[in-house]
């Protein structure tokens, strides 16, 4: 088990676009995923993307059963996907969002209601899945640390969207 | 213009002289305030636009706030603006945050009745918050 730290912004890594993950069964992977694990089951979080633990991999995993609000649980569970993308996407509407790496702030950011992501699950099973609400964020808002972008980068008006964190969904 | 700013120990009063010397040649006027220290508090709840609109009117600020206190609901950020004209027209923004168990259906009944009480349209939208990314 490694709780690896999770990194903060402005740390350079969270600002680069991560490789892809090619080589599936390699330990290096394994322990990669394992990291991912172990630490989000110590964080308050819901979803983490290997770049927020210093892996510049294209690796998330998305949870929202680990929501304590049951309304924002609704989803596939526990996924890990290498090389996730956005298929597919739907209308948009803002969203104030949270990040692990932006502890002390939330931003009003534009994101799809429905996302089709497509990906690969560690066992090498390609898979696309269709996601809404509260998970569809999440995918929307890890693939995006893979890309090198922070919810920082999708405010409209830092001046009317960025805050200091004064809301909290969580206990 | 409103600036916050980090004075070093004891530079206070040198600073308030300076700034008078600056700002009162030019007719300005000044306030310098020390800031509360410690942690922003986070308040735990659902989160909501509040637009209140109508012809201006003394109590319209009294009404709302005051149902708001009744159901224990925080406001956490308030503008308000009066567009001039033969009626002027007076308009409220508000974020707050609602105890969970109150509910959307229960909030709206009530700004409903105040909506009524007071000839201004009240309107609520739910903040969509995704916090634990």
């Amino acid at each position: 088990m490694a709780v690896r730290d999770i990194l903060r912004y402005p740390h350079p890594l969270l600002g680069q676009a991560s490789a892809a993950v090619t080589e599936l069964g390699a330990s290096a992977l394994e322990t990669l995923l394992s990291d991912l694990v172990d630490t989000l089951d110590s964080s308050p979080g819901v979803a983490l993307a290997a770049p927020q633990i210093g892996y510049s991999l294209r690796a998330i995993i998305v949870d929202v059963s680990r929501e304590r609000r049951p309304e924002r649980r609704m989803g596939h569970g526990r996924v890990i996907l290498l090389n996730p993308r956005v298929l597919e996407s739907s209308e948009q509407q803002v969203v104030r969002e949270g990040c692990l790496s932006v502890p002390d702030f939330t931003g009003d950011v534009p994101r799809f209601q429905r996302v089709l992501v497509e990906g690969t699950e560690p066992g090498g099973r390609a898979v696309v899945l269709e996601s809404q609400g509260y998970e569809a964020i999440a995918f929307q808002h890890e693939i995006d640390h893979l890309d090198g972008l922070l919810f920082l980068d999708r405010l409209v008006s830092r001046r009317r969207d960025l805050f200091p964190r004064r809301t909290s969904g969580r206990s | 213009m409103l600036l916050i700013i980090a004075v070093p120990q004891g530079a206070e009063a040198r600073l308030r002289a300076g700034l008078a010397g600056i700002l009162g040649a030019e007719g300005l006027v000044v306030h310098l305030d020390s800031y509360p220290e410690g942690e922003p508090q986070v308040v735990e709840g659902d989160g909501y636009f509040l637009g209140v609109h109508g012809a201006d009117h003394p109590g319209i600020v009294a009404a709302v706030a005051g149902l708001l206190a009744d159901l224990g609901i925080n406001i956490v950020d308030l503008s308000t603006h009066v567009i001039p004209g033969q009626v002027p027209v007076y308009v409220m923004t508000m974020e707050i945050v609602a105890p969970q168990h109150l509910g959307r259906r229960a909030l709206e009944a009530r700004l409903d009745a105040v909506s009524k009480e007071i000839s201004c349209a009240i309107t609520l939208h739910p903040v969509e918050t995704a916090p634990g990314l």
